[in-house]
């Protein structure tokens, strides 16, 4: 077996791992290939003097960078790639319908409580104050919704990757992940449901239709718009980043 | 030491042209062409592999995972029926390519 010392080379050799399998271009068996290469290699090194951890090192050098080894490597297993894509874009709707979904109906709902709370006359008081305030809440759940999503998809979703993958395995798992997802859901769209049900308890058809009304207008306009703007500027970053 | 392009354009040759003394590895098979180059000939390589999976795709070669003499598990590569075609083909044009430079090189040879 390979031997020992205070640098631990089989942990090392996994986490050398783990940072390829990030990437969907590789597959279990290119993983264990290079894991044979890798220790092919390091076994020459040893025997020209060598420490296990400088010939771990230079092994990995020659071996070469991950990203690299990705790209190409992708090219092989373009499929697993594109399927990659698919799973995280799935993901990503999902999650941003649920968040997004969620802190517009509590938003709105807050403020056209807020305006039928308050005896807020549309006709007499005209229409400025609710189309800012409608627009306001809107800007303020999406800047929520996007920080909401960032933080579970980009900073949580490294560490929940692995997991998901391991809980994948499980068909009891699957199932407990599947109906809690499904739990979170209905639960959303039953509150979502039961405030409007309030509010029109509380009020005349005729105010709660018109505070329906501009905070859906006012939703699609803004959150449209925001999205339209952060695409285009997300694509023009792109854009400089490929060129580079 | 040769150009990365050279390097890239000339792994598939160089690979079915080891497999023609029998079956490898990738690790042996990166040391036989640094051996014979004198060292020239530089890999970076983690990349022989993809182009390894490219050519077993194309029926060039075929693998087959073994335990190899010091019981390390190993993928072994093999040279197809096809391979053999291909290579036949890759000879004709690199053959091509040096005749043309060595007579060049002939009529000219201070000029470089």
């Amino acid at each position: 077996m390979e031997t020992t010392t205070s640098f631990d080379l089989n942990r090392s050799i996994q986490n050398w791992r783990e940072n390829l399998g990030q990437s969907p271009a590789f597959q279990r068996e290119n993983l264990d290939e290079l894991e044979t290469h890798l220790r092919d290699s390091m076994t020459a090194l040893q025997t020209h003097g060598l420490s296990t951890e400088e010939a771990f090192v230079v092994a990995t050098a020659r071996i070469g960078k991950n990203r690299l080894l990705g790209a190409e490597f992708g090219k092989i297993n373009g499929q697993a790639v594109w399927f990659d894509r698919m799973l995280w874009m799935l993901i990503g709707i999902q999650v941003w319908g649920l968040v997004s979904g969620l802190m517009n109906s509590i938003s709105s709902n807050a403020v056209s409580l807020g305006l039928i709370g308050g005896h807020f006359d549309f006709a007499a008081h005209g229409r400025t104050f609710p189309m800012i305030l409608f627009g306001l809440v809107r800007l303020l759940a999406i800047a929520g919704s996007l920080g909401i999503c960032w933080w579970l998809i980009v900073r949580k979703g490294q560490s929940f990757g692995p997991r998901i993958e391991k809980s994948l395995h499980r068909r009891a798992m699957l199932a407990a992940v599947c109906g809690s997802l499904c739990v979170i859901f209905l639960s959303s769209s039953l509150l979502i449901f039961g405030s409007q049900m309030l509010l029109l308890k509380f009020t005349d058809m005729r105010t709660f239709g018109e505070a329906m009304a501009y905070s859906n207008f006012f939703g699609w306009a803004v959150q449209g718009l925001t999205l339209i703007v952060l695409t285009l500027f997300l694509a023009r970053k792109r854009l400089r980043l490929s060129k580079a | 030491m040769l150009s990365k392009d050279l390097v890239a354009a000339s792994a598939v040759p160089l690979v079915l042209s080891v497999l023609t003394e029998g079956e490898n590895y990738g690790y042996a098979l990166i040391q036989r062409v640094r051996e014979l180059s004198g060292g020239k000939i530089e890999w970076t390589e983690g990349m022989l592999y993809p182009v390894l999976h490219w050519m077993e795709k194309e029926g060039f070669i075929e693998s087959e995972w073994r335990e190899g003499e010091t019981g390390r598990k190993r993928k072994y590569y093999r040279m197809r029926q096809e391979g053999r075609k291909a290579l036949q083909e890759e000879k004709q044009q690199w053959m091509s390519v040096h005749e043309t430079l060595t007579k060049l090189w002939k009529q000219q040879p201070r000029s470089t």
